[in-house]
């Protein structure tokens, strides 16, 4: 269980979280949906630790993460944009989180081909990220994600800029996976409807 | 409540460890034989003992010297200005054959060592004009073309050309166009442009002590033969740090204007360019390249050309006694062209070595360091807005007595020519650095890297593009350098420069014929040195840019 506890961010002047509190169970999406520009991004930069507040509590399952450096959080996270890593061919960014966790190459690789089979690019694996589309640079940075066994997944609008099918399609693929992981994850959106598909709980944000 | 530190940030002892090299150069290299100097110039000798040096400086012939330098500045300036405009829109405008070719050849110019120049010049001018303000224009120009193409070029390239068809329809002209629309336009890069060229030429010093002579000497050059020929130290510091001074004002100055005067042209998306439609614009298209490709190219190929003439005619012999240093019988070199090549290389590898590992570092310990990131910024700046003459001439003073006398040392050349390159080092690095988004480290951080590796598997594989580029570059401003090198230089360790200027400095067809073969080699080794770089850097995708697509 995740617990944001009266967090508050600021950048000099200009507050984007003030205060802010939520909670989610294992098992469980929860979906964050408000306009574009309310903080949600800087909400979820917040929980994985690389956006620093100023003030309130960040736990999980009980343990303080406030202070600690967002490697040991165990928070994994889909960026708005992927930030796959673009000097790395799809198989390693997939394999990145078993590289630092100090897994063999041979092995890691075999798993990150695996989640790549999961995700639907069976094959990729020796691709640049350079040349894939929108969708498929979306599932490599999922099952990137999910490859560090994550106890919570972020998601920061991960189908914005999909088309529809492939929209409908990705939406039920990423709540199948979430549940088979059996982990808590918040998912971002500025999209009612898409909240409410995949959802258990919505937070409205303003 | 005061914000929280940030748990992610890279250990501060790392960051230190990056910049206690760069650092330990500046102050070593740079800030002790600047303050030697300062001391120099301000002390018994020199200001202090105001009666000699002041009136040795207040004469006629300085004041001569200070009105050469800043006029042939300003004449370099506007005509390089006004000879590049037509060049420049037709390289960003136009797509035509020789278009790459041609920006090469003007890239290729740019880097050329300045002794190189100097000799073309010499080379290509009729007899009486050799040596003259004629002469020291044309190479400044020749030289400066680049900068008016590649900086106001790629102004005009943003530039919507529907902005003009909008004037031609409200009834101008195609020159009132070109004078009310384009050029206010492009005025901030022809600011830029103006500023770096009214640089060069005003601390020109290769190309002067060449091409000058007495009534055309500027300022560096008089520094230099102050300090070298009469022996009077104290006058030459103070004129180094006059000169220091009003450079880094002006340096400041144009700074400050030009980051206010950056306006939001550049949100415009880069323009393709396009072939030339109706005759009259491919002739004028092609009349102008041409043009410019013959004014570049003359001067270099009858340099080459000259190398090969002798007082009987043609004749090999600038090139099969490369390695004797008897030039003619009696005329002692004091070192063999072979020897001073193996000097320049030599020089030129550990200058390079030197300038991108310190280069490097200073960029990553500017990138991760905040606040003490940009003193160390402006600090590795410094030697940029010194004079290469400046910094030869102070660590001349100031590693001239024991413990630190190491006037003698073969080290002190290539880090006097590192110290010239560090700065472009930094620049080139840090700008990649800094189109690394930051939140991918972030999203290493997020899958279990921590700070340090974050940084070592995300940022720094970044680099080497740019140190490859930077590489070249500090190589061929090592191979070339002539400033600095002037001071430092030991008989018996001549570099090329030092060995072409010392040949051109004597009149003779044969050493004339021997100095066009030394910088034909020059102007070769120097070029292959950026082409080779180039290939290189071509031959493999560049992560950022493939990422940005």
């Amino acid at each position: 269980m995740l617990t944001v506890d009266e967090i508050k961010v600021s950048y000099g002047e200009q507050v984007i979280l003030d205060h802010f509190s939520l909670i989610v169970a294992d098992r469980e999406i929860l979906a964050v949906h408000g306009p574009s520009g309310c903080g949600k991004s800087t909400l979820l930069g917040a929980i994985a630790g690389f956006v620093p507040i100023s003030h309130g509590r960040i736990l999980l399952d009980g343990t303080d993460l406030t202070t600690m450096p967002t490697h040991r959080r165990q928070i994994a996270m889909v960026f708005q944009d992927d930030q796959l890593f673009p000097h790395r061919s799809v198989v390693d960014n997939v394999a990145f989180a078993a590289q630092m966790a100090g897994m063999a190459r041979r092995e890691r690789r075999a798993m990150a081909s695996e989640l790549l089979e999961t995700v639907g690019l069976g094959g990729f694996d020796q691709r640049s990220v350079n040349e894939l589309s929108g969708g498929e640079a979306k599932r490599v940075a999922l099952a990137r994600a999910l490859a560090a066994s994550p106890r919570v997944l972020l998601l920061d609008e991960p189908l914005s800029g999909l088309d529809p099918e492939l929209h409908g399609r990705l939406s039920t693929e990423i709540v199948g996976i979430v549940a088979a992981a059996g982990i808590a994850a918040i998912w971002v959106t500025h999209d009612r409807a898409e909240a409410r598909t995949v959802a258990d709980h919505i937070i409205e944000m303003d | 409540m005061r914000q929280r530190r940030d748990p992610n940030r890279l250990p501060p002892a790392f960051v230190a460890a990056l910049g206690v090299v760069p650092v330990a150069l500046v102050v070593v290299f740079y800030l002790f034989p600047l303050t030697a100097l300062i001391g120099r110039a301000l002390g018994p000798g020199g200001l202090r003992g105001l009666g000699d040096t002041a009136s040795s400086l207040l004469t006629p012939q300085m004041g001569r010297v200070v009105w050469f330098t800043a006029w042939q500045a300003a004449i370099s300036t506007v005509a390089t200005l006004i000879v590049g405009l037509a060049p420049a829109y037709v390289i960003a405008r136009y797509r035509f054959v020789g278009r790459q070719f041609l920006l090469a050849a003007l890239t290729a110019v740019f880097v050329l060592p300045t002794v190189v120049m100097g000799a073309a010049f010499i080379a290509v001018m009729p007899g009486p004009l050799e040596r003259s303000v004629w002469a020291i224009l044309g190479a400044h120009i020749v030289f400066n073309l680049a900068v008016v193409v590649r900086l106001v070029g790629a102004t005009w390239q943003h530039l919507d050309p529907r902005l003009e068809s909008a004037a031609a329809t409200l009834g101008a002209g195609p020159l009132r166009v070109l004078w009310h629309i384009t050029l206010p336009i492009l005025r901030p890069a022809l600011a830029a442009a103006a500023a770096i060229i009214w640089l060069f030429t005003f601390t020109s010093f290769g190309v002067v002590r060449v091409l000058g002579g007495p009534g055309r000497t500027t300022l560096e050059v008089e520094i230099w033969r102050r300090a070298t020929q009469l022996g009077d130290i104290s006058a030459a510091a103070l004129l180094s740090l006059a000169q220091l001074a009003v450079l880094i004002a002006l340096v400041a100055w144009s700074l400050r204007t030009q980051r206010r005067s950056q306006v939001s042209l550049s949100l415009l998306p880069q323009r393709p360019q396009r072939r030339p439609r109706t005759g009259t614009e491919r002739a004028a298209v092609y009349t102008i390249a041409a043009a410019t490709a013959a004014v570049v190219l003359t001067p270099l190929a009858t340099m080459a050309l000259r190398s090969l003439r002798s007082p009987d005619g043609f004749s090999l012999a600038a090139w099969t006694n490369l390695g004797s240093s008897e030039i003619r019988p009696g005329i002692r070199l004091g070192i063999d062209p072979w020897s001073a090549i193996g000097s320049s290389l030599q020089s030129a590898l550990w200058a390079t070595v030197l300038a991108v590992v310190i280069g490097g570092l200073a960029a990553l310990a500017i990138d991760t360091a905040g606040a003490r990131g940009r003193i160390l910024d402006a600090g590795l700046m410094l030697p940029l807005a010194t004079s290469a003459v400046t910094i030869g001439f102070g660590m001349l003073i100031a590693f001239a007595r024991p413990p630190i006398d190491w006037r003698a040392q073969w080290w002190l050349i290539p880090i006097g020519h590192a110290l010239v390159a560090v700065p472009f080092v930094v620049r080139t690095t840090l700008g990649v650095l800094a189109s690394v988004d930051p939140r991918l480290r972030a999203a290493a951080a997020t899958l279990g890297a921590g700070p340090i590796r974050a940084w070592r598997e995300v940022v720094v594989p970044f680099l080497w593009r740019p140190l490859v580029i930077s590489a070249g570059l500090a190589a061929a401003i090592s191979l070339g350098e002539f400033g600095a090198t002037s001071f430092l230089s030991r008989r018996g360790t001549e570099t090329l420069p030092i060995i072409i200027e010392r040949l051109l400095s004597r009149t003779g067809t044969v050493l004339q014929a021997q100095a066009f073969a030394l910088a034909t080699i020059l102007a070769v080794l120097t070029t292959a040195t950026v082409a080779a770089v180039d290939a290189l850097i071509a031959s493999r995708e560049d992560p950022v840019d493939a990422h940005r697509r």
